[in-house]
């Protein structure tokens, strides 16, 4: 579904991201894990469009993404979640839901969307006619994340959904993130909590300097403590028994 | 030198003025579209001060700063909360302000027989110390020219000093700024202080040349205009307004057969040249560039 | 005393109904751009200079209710036109840049356009068709004159249409959405440039209503109606609350009323001079309007780069 080739990002003089390949299958919940610094949001922004690579290609569903501009890439099914949970504050909750589905093309379609996507998510069913402000940070995740599945999204590009969330805000993040999958969305998932992304991911690639260092199964990772350690900093727990339940 | 280029010698050297307040302060980060108030409250208080009190005409020009920099720091004091377009409309509305109010004084004694003073929207007329003393065209250019390129020197030492560099620092950077707190705020009211005496001093200069002001000359196209020069000519440097201020007095006095069109022309032109050059022709990039190339010879000698 | 009151309370609002579509067009604009217009006024002033033109070449040609009509559809067509114009010179090339050059350039717009004005129709005072001829209605001591009636019902259904254009439909949830957040915008997909370039033209309309009725009522045009018409709406804006539009109505209805009550009480000059005091104040004491916050956020604030 996603497929990068040599795709190299500049911030001003420094490369973030130096020719890099990967590929993304369909259905499939890919996470990119690696230290701060590693260029993963640069990447995700290069493939959603906000800030353009100098060198390669992204191919999206079969067609090069790499010259369009973000709001043409987010019409063709390919969703941002970008870290910061960019919302539109002084507007309702109901308000951030139906921009969700700007692509759709007509409010009347907005609004059919949202009814199919509600039911998900009762915590923002409670408060449609708030402003999103009111919300705290768990809650603005919920409402970012359902604001992404308003587009009907064919891939999701979620940046670093649980910065700033307590554990259990993040847990919960990360079992909706999950149920994306179930559902049959293509999720690139971007973590630097590497624990808590190798539980929900089907494949995960690691990223260091720019560049793809290794990647394989969660099961694989953790069979080499030294490669986690090296790149992801920390000593990582044994996977839960639900992941062995899911093989 | 023949009297047309005295006369235009003159208007630039006076229009450098009220442009180089305006660009002390976008380099400490700041838009103000007031600045021609100080100006105008210059050409006021130094008129006066020779017209209606019969000071010596330094002493008045002095004067005239030193109003513009009361007001100047005044304003720079009321506004040193506000950021950004708040800033910059706060100092409009005092502008006008202040050009309304100048519309509605009157301010007039009797000397030598007849009424001088301000007299509110009819202006303020007989403002002719500076050719009583025997100044003439000629001469009071270079007076002009005189007190501006010891203004420019000034600048030009400020920014580079500490101070300076602390002001253009934190010009770009808002949150620097609030780091920097107290010490920050009073440099950059002394730095609307000091723009206002430039300012003022211009205008002292405009009165006595012209010796006729009205409050009508004092309005938001010259405030606009004042900017205008800085983000023209550059902003890297004090030189950068002056340019400014001879690219459009240049155009407006080669292109003087089409007057009508003149306007357009220009006014196309600047928004052309501002999509290719936003900071202004010498703008801090080109000034480093500048400087390098100038510093490479002294280097080899 | 009371009916004396009462009238100043109906010319008050009257203009300040005006001044209110000023201010909201001016909002609108800020709201997608987070800057300002410089040129707002001139273009309004453009489309009142065509309507004006149309009078000095067809004038006598027109029945007078044709040419009133005519008038007024050049007038908001020619505003909005000047308004397109300067978008796309002084605001969408500079879109992600430098946000002072974009103001100096929509002020060398402003140049440009009354320059031309001034060529078009090169007297001072130019003739504006009015549409009504009626005799004021008396009403006891009151007067109210039909422009006033005019610029009520024109003011009410344009707001009406207006809210209902921002919380019913997708272009207004679009220009709302990136109004208040440029991130989110550009994350639900929405073309930010396109969504501009249309608020631009609906500010520009409104404007020209705006400016429609003002010219209405005074049956002239002059070159100072652009400075005047932004200063107007200017302050509309900010009394208001930078970026509010509910604000901007209020604004405009408040510096209506200021002003009206200015100039029974003190003369016409004063007039303008609170105006600008009011102005100065509510930006010293309570820079998010008056109907805004107190203290202007400033990280906020400070992160709108210009």
């Amino acid at each position: 579904m996603l497929e990068l080739r040599d795709v190299t990002v500049r911030h001003g003089p420094a490369t973030v991201v130096h020719h890099l390949s990967l590929s993304i299958a369909t259905g499939e919940l890919a996470a990119l894990v690696g230290p701060n610094g590693a260029g993963k949001s640069s990447l995700a922004r290069a493939i959603a469009g906000t800030h353009r690579p100098v060198e390669g290609t992204i191919r999206f569903a079969g067609a090069d993404i790499t010259r369009l501009d973000a709001a043409t890439i987010a019409a063709r099914g390919l969703t941002h979640l970008p870290e910061g949970r960019p919302l539109a504050l002084t507007l309702s909750v109901r308000d951030n839901l139906l921009s969700g589905a700007h692509v759709l093309g007509s409010l009347r379609r907005a609004r059919q969307r949202l009814d199919d996507v509600l039911p998900s998510f009762p915590v923002l069913m409670d408060r449609l006619d708030q402003s999103a402000a009111t919300l705290s940070g768990g809650e603005r995740q919920w409402l970012v994340v359902a604001r992404a599945l308003m587009a009907r999204p064919k891939l999701l590009l979620i940046d670093e959904p649980t910065l700033g969330l307590g554990p259990r805000a993040a847990h919960e993040t990360l079992t909706v993130i999950a149920g994306l999958r179930a559902d049959g969305t293509t999720i690139l998932l971007i973590e630097q909590n590497a624990a808590l992304a190798l539980d929900v991911a089907d494949r995960v690639l690691v990223m260091g300097n720019g560049r793809i260092v290794t990647e394989g199964t969660p099961r694989s990772l953790l069979d080499d403590p030294g490669l986690a350690r090296t790149y992801l900093g920390v000593a990582l727990r044994p996977p839960h028994a639900s992941q062995e339940d899911r093989r | 030198m023949s009297d047309f280029a005295i006369g235009l010698a003159s208007n630039i050297g006076m229009l450098a003025f009220v442009a180089l307040s305006a660009y002390l302060l976008l380099i400490s980060g700041s838009i103000s579209f007031g600045q021609q108030a100080y100006f105008g409250l210059g050409a006021y208080a130094a008129g006066i001060a020779t017209a209606l009190w019969d000071w010596p005409l330094m002493v008045a020009l002095g004067f005239g700063a030193l109003i513009g920099g009361l007001g100047g720091g005044l304003v720079g004091l009321l506004t040193r909360k506000l950021h950004g377009l708040y800033f910059a409309i706060a100092t409009l509305a005092f502008a006008e302000m202040t050009r309304i109010a100048l519309d509605l004084w009157h301010y007039q004694r009797m000397v030598d027989g007849e009424f001088v003073g301000p007299d509110g929207p009819n202006g303020f007329n007989g403002i002719r110390r500076a050719f009583e003393d025997g100044w003439d065209p000629a001469t009071f250019m270079l007076l002009i020219w005189a007190l501006l390129a010891v203004t420019l020197l000034a600048l030009i030492l400020f920014e580079r000093s500490r101070a300076g560099v602390t002001l253009r620092a934190t010009g770009e950077d808002p949150v620097l700024t609030r780091l920097l707190g107290a010490d920050v705020a009073r440099l950059r009211v002394t730095t609307a202080a000091v723009a206002g005496a430039i300012a003022g001093l211009g205008g002292g200069l405009y009165a006595h040349l012209n010796t006729y002001i009205e409050p009508r000359l004092f309005d938001i196209m010259l405030g606009v205009h004042a900017l205008a020069y800085g983000l023209i000519g550059g902003l890297g440097t004090a030189l950068g307004p002056l340019i400014g201020v001879l690219i459009d007095i240049g155009i407006l006095e080669s292109t003087s057969l089409f007057q009508g069109w003149r306007m357009i022309a220009f006014g196309g032109l600047v928004a052309v040249l501002l999509i290719w050059r936003p900071r202004g022709l010498l703008d801090e990039p080109t000034v480093r560039r500048l400087r390098a190339l100038l510093a490479r010879p002294a280097r080899h000698a | 005393m009371i009916a004396d009151a009462l009238q100043t309370l109906l010319n008050g609002l009257a203009a300040g109904a005006a001044y209110a579509l000023l201010g909201v067009g001016f909002t609108l604009m800020f709201g997608v751009m987070r800057r300002l217009n410089l040129s707002y006024g001139a273009t309004l002033m453009f489309g009142g200079y065509l309507g004006a033109l149309l009078m000095a070449k067809a004038g006598d040609a027109l029945p007078d209710g044709l040419l009133a009509v005519l008038a007024a559809i050049v007038t908001v067509a020619g505003a909005a036109l000047a308004g397109l114009y300067v978008e796309r010179l002084c605001f969408a090339p500079l879109r992600d840049r430098s946000g002072v050059a974009a103001m100096v350039s929509s002020f060398a717009v402003w140049m440009q356009i009354e320059a031309l004005a001034s060529l078009l129709l090169p007297r001072h005072t130019n003739p504006y068709p009015a549409p009504l001829d009626l005799a004021p209605l008396h009403l006891g001591a009151l007067t109210l004159r039909a422009e006033h009636l005019l610029t009520f019902a024109v003011a009410a259904l344009l707001a009406v249409l207006l809210h209902r254009l921002l919380s019913a439909s997708r272009f207004g949830l679009a220009l709302r959405t990136l109004s208040d957040s440029t991130a989110a915008a550009q994350t639900v997909g929405i073309d930010a440039r396109r969504i501009t370039l249309l608020a631009f033209l609906l500010a520009s309309a409104l404007g020209g209503v705006g400016a429609w009725l003002v010219l209405v009522a005074d049956q002239q045009v002059t070159p100072m109606f652009g400075m005047w018409s932004t200063a107007k709406g200017l302050i509309a804006m900010m009394l208001g609350g930078l970026g509010s539009i509910p604000g901007a109505v209020i604004g405009g209805l408040l510096l209506g009323l200021v002003e009206a009550t200015g100039q029974a009480l003190f003369g016409p000059q004063v007039r303008e001079l609170i105006a600008y005091g009011l102005l100065f104040v509510v930006l010293v004491a309570r820079p998010g309007g008056i109907f805004g916050r107190a203290t202007v956020d400033l990280d906020a604030a400070a992160r709108e780069r210009l």
